[in-house]
């Protein structure tokens, strides 16, 4: 797909459908991120069944924006590929944040690999994995502690949803969703 | 010594560090996008009280949420603590909300990376 096939507002509208409780697309920012985070010190989520349901997608919201704080210093976007997008949907069975920003081609085989590599394991080889990397210690080479899809997956149960697109020679487009099942 | 002390913020917990009592707590919400800079200075802390800590060192964790960058330096205070545990009787009461499976399961997962008892303490819905 080339730059003038590629439009991340229809993907966003693609998302921005039933059951949204909250939505956003804008320039990807530490000062825009910051806004975001406090969107959940609001009433957005009181709306959840259960204090459990609104404190896993309050902390699961938190490490997506950061997980997007984490990677976009080292990766200054020149437009219009320094936008981004992150929505919350509380549907009748399940929550889900989604969120869509651009990322190097370099990275994609990366990111790849380490969501199919939690997505293919069970419950127990997940916690696992978290409790060796937790035990192991250090920054990752995001800056991060290496954690982040790990617990996402331990987190919310599921399996991540994701999409590349491959905008241009270097850049794509990345969406992340996660569920969770309110059942 | 003095205590090390750390007023809460809407992203980072409070730190009490008694000296002296050998009580410890840390509350409320760690979500700091550099958790390394932000517990920097109580590890710091940490170091120069484990060179004479009081008989018994007890670390109250009553977590609402934490991130995964502070998980590993949650990691760090808890080793920390376990590398006293010769000069100090050392004890974590890991405090979790009623139906907090996801805190439960923290507390779980340092028990298990741990050689110093840790106790997981429900608390009631208020």
């Amino acid at each position: 797909m080339n730059i003038s096939a590629f439009d991340i507002k229809s993907k966003f509208v693609e998302f921005d459908e039933e059951c949204v409780i909250h939505s956003f697309l804008g320039i990807l920012n530490n000062e825009i991120l910051d806004r975001q985070m406090t969107v959940l010190e609001g009433d957005l989520l009181d709306g959840l069944e259960s204090k459990a349901l609104k404190k896993k997608a309050f902390h699961i919201f938190v490490e997506v924006l950061q997980n997007l704080k984490n990677y976009k210093p080292a990766h200054d976007f020149k437009p219009p590929y320094e936008h981004f997008f992150i929505l919350i949907k509380d549907c009748k069975n399940y929550v889900s944040v989604i969120s869509g920003n651009f990322l190097l081609n370099k990275h994609v085989d990366g990111v790849r690999s380490r969501i199919d590599l939690v997505n293919y394991m069970g419950e127990d080889e997940v916690k696992e994995l978290y409790r060796g990397i937790l035990d192991y210690g250090g920054v990752s080479d995001g800056g991060g502690a290496g954690l982040g899809f790990v617990d996402l997956v331990k987190r919310s149960g599921q399996k991540l949803n994701y999409e590349f697109i491959e905008v241009n020679d270097s850049i794509s487009f990345f969406t992340l969703t996660i569920t969770i099942n309110k059942a | 010594m003095e205590n090390y002390s750390k007023a809460p913020s809407p992203k980072t917990p409070r730190i009490f560090f008694d000296a002296s009592t050998g009580e410890f707590e840390l509350s409320g919400r760690s979500i700091p996008e550099n958790s390394i800079e932000f517990y920097k200075s109580a590890m710091e802390w940490l170091d120069e009280y484990s060179k004479s800590p009081a008989d018994q060192t007890v670390l109250n964790v009553k977590l609402e949420y934490f991130n995964t960058s502070s998980s590993k330096c949650l990691v760090e205070i808890l080793r920390k603590l376990e590398s006293m545990k010769e000069q100090s009787e050392v004890s974590i009461l890991w405090h979790y909300e009623e139906e907090d499976e996801d805190m439960l399961e923290s507390g779980e997962d340092f028990k298990n990376l741990l050689k110093i008892p840790l106790k997981l303490i429900e608390l009631e819905d208020e």
